[in-house]
């Protein structure tokens, strides 16, 4: 059986007059030097940072990017108390969690809104039973 | 005659529907106390808790009879002054075998070795002994720091 890779490798072989003519047409590659390089580079950076689109991203982006940063950091305490009387926010309520809103109580200690567990605009010892009660509360 | 047969198929029908008529299945109202009426005892079960050197200011517990023999009838508190109050718990658990206990102190003085922080009393048949196997959820000292302490229960004089 013949093996036709061998005869195709074999055709590509150029002539070596051949290669002699290219090579005297266009000799060999030339570099290009750094200046001209950094010209180029500067028209074009001068040519598209004109453009709406480019001022859009030079300094909104950075702009946007920082108010996505600080509603994320405004989001997670929320996340971290979804559930009501989490007050360590450790995902679970149990006695620790009224332990320690009664702590902040006795030390006078300023106490978020969000602990009022039954909304009557105080937080005192009630809430702090409301919370130990789901915390012994059978389900 | 046909107001005969009338009558009987309606006595027939009652009959027949006067087995459908007792409680709901599938209800979930804990033991059946009247179980318990023919031979019951009394008695406490004491909930200790050593928690090693450190002061104790909070904790919570969880007790379940494995054995569903006896019934839980009352809470009592502690013989250390900071844990003196009957503890935190779900009423729904009198009358039932399964309880969280749930307590804490902002005193100054604490207990740091084995104390009893409760009393569980209990009505229990008098042939079986209730199995209670305590599950210490929580313990921490004053901070609020959890701790590792160790939790156990003994049960008193039946009475």
């Amino acid at each position: 059986m013949t093996d036709h890779h061998d005869i195709r490798d074999a055709d590509l072989e150029a002539p070596a007059t051949l290669l002699a003519d290219l090579r005297s047409l266009y000799g060999a590659p030339r570099e290009v030097p750094a200046e001209v390089d950094d010209t180029i580079r500067r028209a074009v950076w001068r040519h598209f940072a004109a453009t709406p689109r480019a001022r859009i991203v030079r300094y909104l982006f950075p702009l946007a990017a920082a108010a996505a940063a600080a509603a994320i950091l405004a989001i997670l305490p929320l996340s971290r108390e979804s559930i009501p009387g989490d007050i360590d926010g450790n995902g679970e309520v149990d006695i620790l969690d009224a332990f320690a809103l009664a702590r902040r109580m006795e030390a006078t200690e300023k106490i978020e809104g969000g602990w009022d567990m039954n909304a009557d605009g105080l937080v005192d010892e009630v809430d702090v039973d409301l919370i130990a009660a789901v915390a012994v509360a059978l389900w | 005659m046909r107001a005969f047969l009338r009558a009987c198929a309606w006595v027939v029908c009652t009959l027949l529907t006067l087995p459908f008529l007792g409680p709901c299945r599938g209800e979930t109202a804990g033991p059946d106390t009247a179980a318990f009426a023919d031979s019951v005892i009394f008695m406490p079960l004491h909930v200790y808790i050593d928690p090693g050197g450190q002061p104790l200011a909070a904790y919570q517990v969880e007790l379940s009879d494995s054995s569903a023999s006896s019934i839980i009838v009352g809470i009592e508190g502690g013989e250390h002054p900071a844990f003196r109050s009957p503890p935190y718990h779900d009423p729904k658990a009198l009358r039932g075998n399964r309880i969280a206990l749930a307590a804490f102190s902002t005193a100054r003085d604490l207990p740091r070795t084995r104390s009893r922080v409760a009393t569980v009393h209990l009505m229990a048949k008098a042939a079986i002994t209730p199995v209670f196997e305590p599950v210490l959820s929580v313990a921490a000292t004053r901070d609020g720091t959890r701790i590792k302490a160790s939790v156990r229960c003994e049960f008193g004089d039946a009475q």
